[in-house]
């Protein structure tokens, strides 16, 4: 059977998702609501910092630049953060892994359409309204807007995808050996917050904190697709940003591959 | 077609104390104790064969049926289905088998039931023309009709099982494992699921394992049995031998007009002096005898004079009274 054929065989599951997540649309307000409630926050306090601060320019970020920065990172981390290991452990737990593991189709592209199907919804749904919206703005604040960052962002965002759902999987099929994965999810979550410049700029670490966590894949998810945007990477350190990326990515997806060969054979199906 | 050999699998789990202390216990502690839910088994299965796959609750059926469908890895021990090894090759396998775990659905829970097919249709690369004649096929054995257009989540229980039935079938399988097909059915319903499994087994010579605890299913479609207990198989054979190996036993029921006297029917007795239980209620009497040693006919014709009687009944052992049996380490 061709390619197209193999296609057509995994989209019913992206599709799937995306049916399904259209059909809560409560879902959808109570998050734009929570995250607009963090979003006030996080820009009054800027806002008090910058107002005490006697410079303009903290660690190459004005006030306005700031203001980007974390309205990106806050629409970046929803397209970079897909939660695929909960659907793997809620499948473990339950016991429905049994089904979709009889079936021919390979656990981890199944995966990755579901995670497909998760994207394009936050896509549609919330990203385009919001990007184009940032984009207005920063034009408003300087004038000028950059094509080229914005493809570059694209580029890099959908690399920070990639790293995310290899990473969200492997850690996800972990659970075929810990049932309850509640209290590891809690500590990997606020990890990736820290690590991956959701909550403050990594500029804002100290120089040889920063050069370490710059190498883990966390700060390929959120801060280098914003950077990239805000156009504060450039020539050489932009080239090593992407190579970086698409490190991980291979690095991740052994690490998968490797988790799923070994854990695979360790699976107990609960129930029935 | 399948061959198991020395099928072995072990469980390890953690050590539980009771109690609340007993948990914090628990929480620490390493040890954990070795469950063997299989022990042993090892059987072949011919291709076009219906096996019924029978032993109580926590005996080792659903686990074997795992290890067959290639989502548990045994132990120790080997299973070839088809020439593929199931756990080492789970997706060429699963394109030639088809599953029904009776306890979990496998159709698409928000979305119509006819979405499920289409969808099924593409990942089993079914071409049109064998979908359609597969789709005609099982509409009119299983009544799919009426509720194909329902979303899955509003089906009974009844609707929802002919459905993961058609669903594991609707690419042709040559091995289907059904665990507990006809769990929570009504007659109509099960009589239904049957008629589907014995058609399809006809008409595609299609391979049935089922497992199941109504032992109606077994004696209307299976040709074989496998009985496993604690992880052993106790049994292993035709339908046919069981019933003549085991199912020697039979009862004689009679209605009197007049309350019975145990005395007066202590005379048969004398016909076989090994093995002749009376039990008497009222106006009615029950001889439970031996075929093998006294026949049917010898017993009725020596009550037919002594006893006034209205009613009369014989009772030949059925598979489940066998089953029973075998369960209590009786034979």
């Amino acid at each position: 059977m061709g390619k197209k054929n193999k296609l057509k065989a995994y989209l019913p599951f992206a599709i799937n998702v995306f049916q399904r997540q259209l059909s809560y649309k409560a879902n959808v307000i109570i998050f734009l609501f929570g995250e607009s409630m963090m979003l006030a926050v996080t820009y009054y306090l800027w806002r008090a910092i910058y107002g005490n601060s006697p410079d303009a320019v903290i660690k190459g970020f004005s006030l306005n630049e700031m203001i980007i920065y974390i309205l990106m990172s806050f629409l970046t981390a929803l397209m970079t953060s897909v939660d695929i290991s909960y659907d793997i452990s809620r499948e473990v737990k339950d016991g429905s892994i049994a089904i979709n593991l009889v079936r021919p189709v390979s656990y981890e592209k199944r995966m990755m359409f579901q995670a497909l199907g998760n994207v394009m919804y936050n896509f549609l749904v919330i990203f385009i309204a919001a990007f184009i919206f940032i984009n207005i703005l920063l034009y408003s604040y300087s004038g000028t807007l950059s094509i080229s960052n914005i493809l570059l962002y694209f580029l890099s965002t959908a690399l920070g995808i990639l790293i995310n759902f290899y990473y969200s999987y492997a850690f996800g099929l972990l659970s075929f050996k810990i049932t309850n994965m509640w209290g590891l999810t809690q500590i990997m979550g606020a990890i990736i917050q820290l690590l991956s410049g959701a909550l403050i700029p990594i500029a804002f670490f100290p120089n040889i904190v920063q050069k370490f966590i710059g190498l883990l894949p966390f700060s390929s998810l959120i801060y280098t697709p914003t950077m990239i945007f805000l156009g504060k990477l450039t020539g050489t350190e932009l080239v090593q940003a992407i190579v970086l990326q698409l490190m991980w990515i291979i690095i991740m997806a052994a690490i998968a591959k490797l988790l799923w060969n070994t854990l695979v054979k360790q699976l107990t199906i609960l129930g029935g | 077609m399948i061959e198991v050999k020395n099928l072995r699998k072990e469980f390890k789990m953690n050590k539980k104390y009771p109690g609340f202390k007993g948990a914090i216990k628990s929480f620490f502690s390493t040890e954990y104790t070795v469950k063997t839910a299989v022990d042993d088994i090892s059987f072949n299965i011919q291709d076009g064969e219906i096996v019924g796959y029978i032993g109580a609750n926590g005996a080792g059926k659903s686990t074997t049926i795992k290890m067959m469908t290639g989502i548990l890895t045994p132990t120790v021990g080997k299973v070839i289905v088809n020439g593929v090894v199931p756990y080492e090759n789970r997706q060429k396998n699963a394109k030639d088998i088809g599953v029904v775990f009776g306890q979990k659905t496998q159709l698409w829970w928000d979305l119509p039931l006819s979405e499920t097919f289409t969808l099924l249709k593409d990942i089993y690369e079914v071409d049109d023309k064998e979908y359609k004649e597969r789709m005609d096929f099982l509409n009119e054995v299983l009544e799919l009709e009426d509720f194909m257009l329902s979303p899955v989540r509003t089906l009974s229980l009844g609707q929802r099982m002919r459905g993961d039935l058609a669903a594991a079938l609707i690419h042709n399988p040559k091995v289907v494992y059904l665990d507990e097909p006809t769990i929570g059915l009504d007659v109509v319903v099960k009589d239904n699921v049957r008629k589907a499994i014995k058609k399809m087994n006809e008409n595609y010579g299609t391979t049935f394992i089922l497992t199941t605890h109504d032992l109606t299913d077994i004696e209307e479609l299976c040709n074989r049995i496998i009985i496993i207990d604690n992880g052993r198989i106790l049994y292993d054979g035709g339908l046919r031998e069981i019933k003549s190996r085991f199912g020697y036993m039979a009862s004689i029921e009679i209605q009197t007009k007049t309350k019975v006297d145990l005395k007066e029917a202590e005379f048969i007795k004398k016909l076989d002096e090994e093995y002749i239980e009376l039990e008497a209620k009222d106006s009615k009497l029950i001889i439970k005898f031996n075929k093998n040693n006294t026949s049917t006919t010898e017993i009725t014709k020596q009550l037919m004079g002594r006893f006034d009687i209205v009613d009369f009944s014989i009772n030949e052992t059925t598979i489940e009274d066998i089953v029973k049996k075998i369960y209590k380490n009786e034979v």
